[in-house]
């Protein structure tokens, strides 16, 4: 063997070895947010259930302020305004409850939302709605995206938008993504989540004035690839820029589940 | 109307029951699924509104042994977090609706008489499908019924009336 085949040897032994580092990382990633996504479910199914119990006791303190309220001027009220000079004005009461409600019902949502991004991480290849996962996504990262001043906006594709691949893999690389566009943006700039459904698959294109740091969350090392370009690609997707017309386009493309699954 | 209460929560589930009650639908309350099998044995209610997540059985158990057991039992499934999945498999196994929680007592008391209307109907169908004879329509009728899509989207409708 000459030194040149050697030295290719030595090339692609080593390219082997840094796609399968690559390969071990990725997995590791995504076990590490099943772990987390499955402890975070958890969590928020017990914070919904003290949410419901905090919403009843408001309701039944509104029930009980009513039941008063109506007896007061029924034949029990008699009982009620015996020794009671000065009425007592429930409505301040009824304001609060209305409060604590209203609450409860932000609380919820906002809940409910993150509860259904960690369940989905914690599934294998499906087939799932790309829109809903999209506005899960875009649901997590809305408090980032107020805190720095961005405008955050997303549009939703028409028609069926099933895809069939690995959710984690999925959530990951379109979480990275737009992290990775949103480093790039400074307080009032806008960034558009977009989706659509064209040529067999499902695009992700993410929208802004200036250009993304990378494609989704870099590679630890400096030569390496950028992760959410690792992650597409084993998902059978493609990622790629594009500039023009003073926007800059970062588009993930997945694969549409066969029709009929 | 016999109404059943299944939930683990019992702060919850207790101000649920009172709320209820209120609504001039009495309740009895037990906390976990196995109690709720034990009390069909023993009385079978019109209705019961059960919670998915509880220690030992979960309530999808329940709602799949009560399918075969029970069938003309409605359930309504009240559940802090369910996922799509449990939505679907609640629907095949004919759940008259299923709720998030929190949600609004009014609408949980509009769900429950719903479901006690719809198995009455489905009562008196069977009833006098067997008056005239035809035992083998009685039978399907009193056992086969598919509550949860024709009830859902009656609720659905009234619902888009109220907004």
């Amino acid at each position: 063997m000459g030194e040149t085949q050697a030295g290719q040897a030595t090339e692609q032994t080593s390219m082997v070895q840094r796609t399968g580092d690559v390969e071990v990382d990725l997995g590791l990633r995504i076990a590490q947010l099943q772990v987390l996504s499955r402890a975070l479910t958890n969590v928020a199914h017990d914070i919904q259930n003290h949410l419901a119990a905090i919403n009843e006791s408001a309701g039944w303190m509104g029930d009980l302020l009513n039941l008063k309220n109506k007896h007061r001027f029924g034949w029990i009220g008699r009982f009620f305004k015996r020794g009671q000079r000065d009425r007592l004005d429930t409505t301040p009461f009824f304001g609060e409850i209305d409060t604590i409600q209203k609450q409860v019902v932000h609380g919820s949502t906002s809940n409910r939302r993150l509860g259904d991004f960690a369940h989905r991480l914690e599934e294998t290849q499906s087939v799932f709605s790309g829109n809903k996962a999209l506005e899960e996504i875009r649901d997590v990262l809305l408090r980032e995206a107020a805190e720095k001043g961005i405008h955050m906006e997303i549009k939703l594709a028409n028609g069926t938008t099933m895809i069939e691949t690995d959710p984690p893999g999925f959530q990951l690389a379109v979480f990275c993504g737009v992290e990775q566009v949103m480093e790039g943006l400074e307080s009032g700039d806008r960034l558009v989540l977009e989706a659509e459904v064209r040529e067999g698959r499902f695009h992700v294109r993410l929208t802004s004035a200036r250009p993304a740091e990378s494609l989704g969350l870099p590679s630890r090392e400096p030569e390496g690839r950028d992760f959410s370009r690792t992650i597409v690609e084993e998902l059978g997707g493609q990622i790629w820029k594009q500039s023009g017309d003073g926007n800059h386009i970062t588009t993930l493309a997945f694969p549409l589940a066969a029709a009929g699954t | 109307m016999k109404v059943l209460l299944v939930d683990d929560e019992i702060d919850f589930v207790t101000t649920l029951s009172n709320r209820l009650g209120l609504r001039g639908i009495e309740t009895d309350v037990v906390h976990d699924g196995q109690e709720a099998l034990d009390y069909v044995q023993e009385q079978e209610p019109d209705v019961i509104v059960l919670d998915l997540k509880m220690p030992g059985m979960y309530g999808m158990e329940v709602l799949r042994r009560l399918s075969k057991t029970n069938p003309k039992i409605q359930v309504v499934i009240l559940t802090g977090h369910g996922t799509d999945r449990d939505e679907e498999e609640a629907q095949r196994l004919k759940a008259f609706d299923y709720l998030s929680k929190p949600t609004d007592i009014d609408k949980l008391a509009d769900r429950i008489r719903g479901a006690y209307k719809f198995k009455l109907e489905q009562t008196m169908a069977a009833a006098a499908f067997a008056q005239a004879g035809e035992f083998d329509t009685a039978r399907e009728m009193a056992k086969d019924a598919e509550p949860l899509k024709t009830a859902g989207e009656i609720f659905k409708d009234e619902d888009k009336d109220e907004t």
